[in-house]
């Protein structure tokens, strides 16, 4: 089984031990080869054997573990912050709004036409007529009798 | 220099590298290696952290750009880097100026 490429071990190294959102650890994993790889090129122009110029670009560059703790603890940039919070209370505000709105489509009726429905019931409920019925027979009590007409 | 004495100036340092213009990462190691005369030979990995720190503070800008063939990660300083590094490097002279005084048994004037 060939053995696996002194870098590419490091990098994947490196990459579990980050714990950052994954567009931040692909472009730190994209930084750091970067820079191996020139490193191990360079100690490979002043004539040294590519797994020694591996080795020792992996010597300089120092702990995985180590380096992916400070990248760790590195702050979330501005924008993302804005992003991270401010976004969620856009939406929250799009969303009860439009709850609102769908509420209000669909309301009750309103007061006047409550008050129009009330009206009509009271018109034709039996209590009326039994009222009405109670004054006519009463001599001169007559809703539509004034006092003093003949 | 032993790293715990170095640690503390990376930041300073790496915005009065790019205070001469863009450069990647492996490119700033170089150049603190070649202005320090070999002095400072700090693990090269511990740049990238600070870089993204800078970065996340406002001081620096950066875009992906294609360099000798390969694709890298290239730093600037925003107008913010720009002031601080200008503030960071007044900040070390005075420091500097004040040490030296010490060692060599001299008062500085108050002020």
């Amino acid at each position: 089984m060939p053995a696996r490429d002194p870098i590419d071990a490091y990098v994947s190294e490196l990459r579990s031990e980050l714990r950052v959102p994954r567009w931040r650890r692909r472009r730190i994993v994209l930084e750091v080869r970067a820079h191996l790889l020139d490193a191990a090129e360079a100690e490979r122009a002043a004539g040294v054997d590519a797994g020694v110029a591996a080795e020792r670009a992996l010597a300089r560059f120092g702990f995985a573990s180590e380096h992916a703790a400070q990248f760790n603890r590195v702050p979330r940039t501005r924008s993302v912050l804005l992003r991270r919070t401010l976004v969620p209370w856009l939406a929250a505000g799009v969303l009860t709004s439009m709850a609102t709105a769908t509420v209000w489509a669909f309301r009750p009726a309103t007061p006047a036409t409550h008050r129009e429905a009330l009206h009509a019931a009271i018109q034709h409920s039996p209590r009326r007529s039994v009222h009405a019925a109670g004054h006519a027979a009463t001599p001169g009590t007559s809703p539509t009798r004034r006092a003093g007409a003949p | 220099m032993k790293i715990p004495e170095l640690q503390g100036h990376v930041d300073g340092m790496l915005l009065a590298v790019l205070s001469d213009g863009p450069l990647h990462g492996y490119g700033m190691a170089e150049e603190l290696r070649r202005r320090s005369g070999g002095e400072f030979d700090l693990a090269e990995g511990t740049i990238y952290p600070a870089l993204h720190r800078l970065e996340s503070a406002g001081l620096l800008t950066s875009r992906w750009e294609v360099v000798g063939g390969r694709r890298r990660r290239v730093y600037a300083l925003s107008n913010s880097g720009k002031a601080a590094a200008v503030d960071r490097r007044t900040t070390w002279l005075a420091f500097r100026c004040a040490v030296d005084a010490v060692f060599g048994g001299e008062a500085l004037e108050a002020g």
